[in-house]
């Protein structure tokens, strides 16, 4: 079966890595999937559901990260506490429903420490970083772009940053929230990601009987 | 028949269908399988999940699963003597090759109206009729569409009794007035005979995960 997610890794410019595997759909995709299908009343016509996949979250979580001592130390164990249990192949156990350590996309001063509410703070890739495409009928591929030339990710105390875990968003996950329900969860070996570095993911949501 | 999806690498939609025919209340025929997703399902459902631009949010599709239509199409047609002869064979001509493993089917193979007049399709005639709002989710990831089909439609004059073999589901975007519209999903199952002494129900499962 074809892979559904690919990383493409740019170093000033030069493709030096791609990384592919696959993403698991999370319970809250599957009910809102569910939740698209039908209308909840007519004439006129009322969805159920009216939310669409709209962002895409990276973090430093999920039990494929190789630098566990670094993001167990400071400044990341200060900035972006927490645990690498996260496992995509069995998301039950610890029950997978948002990224595990996510990281700040940007903020106005350093990113939130442990976090703390900051309203400035942007968790997740948005347009125009972040658009569609059909690269077959039956798929919708959501691709996006981190790129730490433009200060993504790598700013305040962090110069590198390993990341490990992505994740896709519905149009209702609140930008400034680090911990929002996500439908479909990848964690990959990490990739440490620095100001020279621009990451392209394509993920693709694939259909099929 | 019921219908699941599976949102791992390729999200799969299966489904259960059942159809039950009561004459007088009794149950006189049940049919119950799995049905086929088509490929005109896989790509209405990658493009209703995203955008097809941000800022501000325009979703690609917006239409949902509201209409069921009924045919006397299908490979699974036991009564084609019947199906082939007189006002069904002169008004709903056609062959019955089609399958319910191929998902490349676009269309009921020989639709048959639910109301509305008889001969050539005219305005008011109804080929599509709306499924019950909103869906019933027995669990979260379950969408279940209802749909009775009373004694006196169908069967009504000059089709006093009509084979049916095959079904499909639609979404708002069908015309019920239209004849050939395209499905999402379909099946074709052994003929039941519907006459005004005959009530069939129709519960379509679509399942995710």
């Amino acid at each position: 079966m074809r892979d559904n997610v690919v990383i493409k890794v740019y170093e000033s410019g030069k493709l030096v890595d791609i990384r592919t595997g696959h993403n698991v759909w999370l319970s809250y995709g599957k009910v809102w999937m569910t939740n698209m299908l039908g209308l909840a009343s007519y004439d006129p016509d009322v969805p159920e559901e009216t939310k669409r996949v709209r962002y895409m979250g990276v973090g430093i979580g999920g039990n494929r990260q190789a630098l566990l001592s670094t993001v167990n130390s400071p400044p990341y164990s200060t900035y972006y506490p927490g645990t690498n249990l996260q496992n995509k192949e069995y998301p039950l156990n610890p029950v997978t429903e948002h990224l595990e350590r996510p990281v700040c996309i940007s903020s106005a001063g350093a990113p939130p420490v442990a976090y703390a509410a900051d309203p400035t703070a942007v968790w997740r890739i948005d347009h125009p970083n972040l658009f569609y495409t059909h690269l077959a009928p039956n798929e919708m591929t959501v691709h996006a772009i981190v790129d730490g030339s433009m200060g993504d990710v790598v700013y305040g105390p962090f110069t590198e940053m390993p990341l490990s875990e992505a994740g896709l968003f519905l149009s209702d996950a609140v930008i400034d929230q680090p911990f929002e329900d996500a439908v479909a969860y990848y964690s990959f070996g990490t990739i440490l990601f620095n100001i020279k570095v621009r990451l392209e993911f394509i993920w693709s949501v694939r259909f099929g009987s | 028949m019921s219908t699941k999806l599976r949102l791992v690498e390729t999200i799969r939609v299966r489904q259960n269908l059942i159809i039950t025919a009561r004459e007088r209340g009794k149950i006189v025929a049940r049919r119950e399988g799995h049905n086929i997703w088509l490929d005109l399902g896989s790509e209405w459902l990658a493009a209703l999940i995203g955008y097809y631009s941000l800022s501000p949010d325009t979703p690609e599709r917006d239409d949902r699963i509201k209409y069921m239509g009924l045919g006397i199409g299908g490979n699974r047609q036991l009564a084609l003597a019947t199906a082939n002869s007189g006002v069904l064979n002169s008004d709903y001509g056609g062959t019955n090759n089609q399958t319910d493993t191929d998902p490349t089917i676009t269309t009921l193979e020989r639709p048959v109206r639910v109301s509305g007049g008889s001969g050539a399709p005219a305005a008011g005639d109804a080929w599509v009729v709306s499924v019950q709002a909103p869906p019933g989710h027995p669990i979260a990831s379950q969408a279940v569409f209802q749909r009775v089909f009373t004694q006196l439609e169908v069967s009504y004059y000059p089709y006093l009794t009509v084979p049916l073999s095959e079904i499909g589901l639609f979404t708002s975007a069908a015309d019920p007035q239209y004849y050939k519209n395209n499905p999402v999903a379909y099946d074709t199952f052994d003929t039941i005979s519907k006459t005004v002494a005959v009530e069939l129900e129709v519960e379509w499962t679509i399942r995710v995960g």
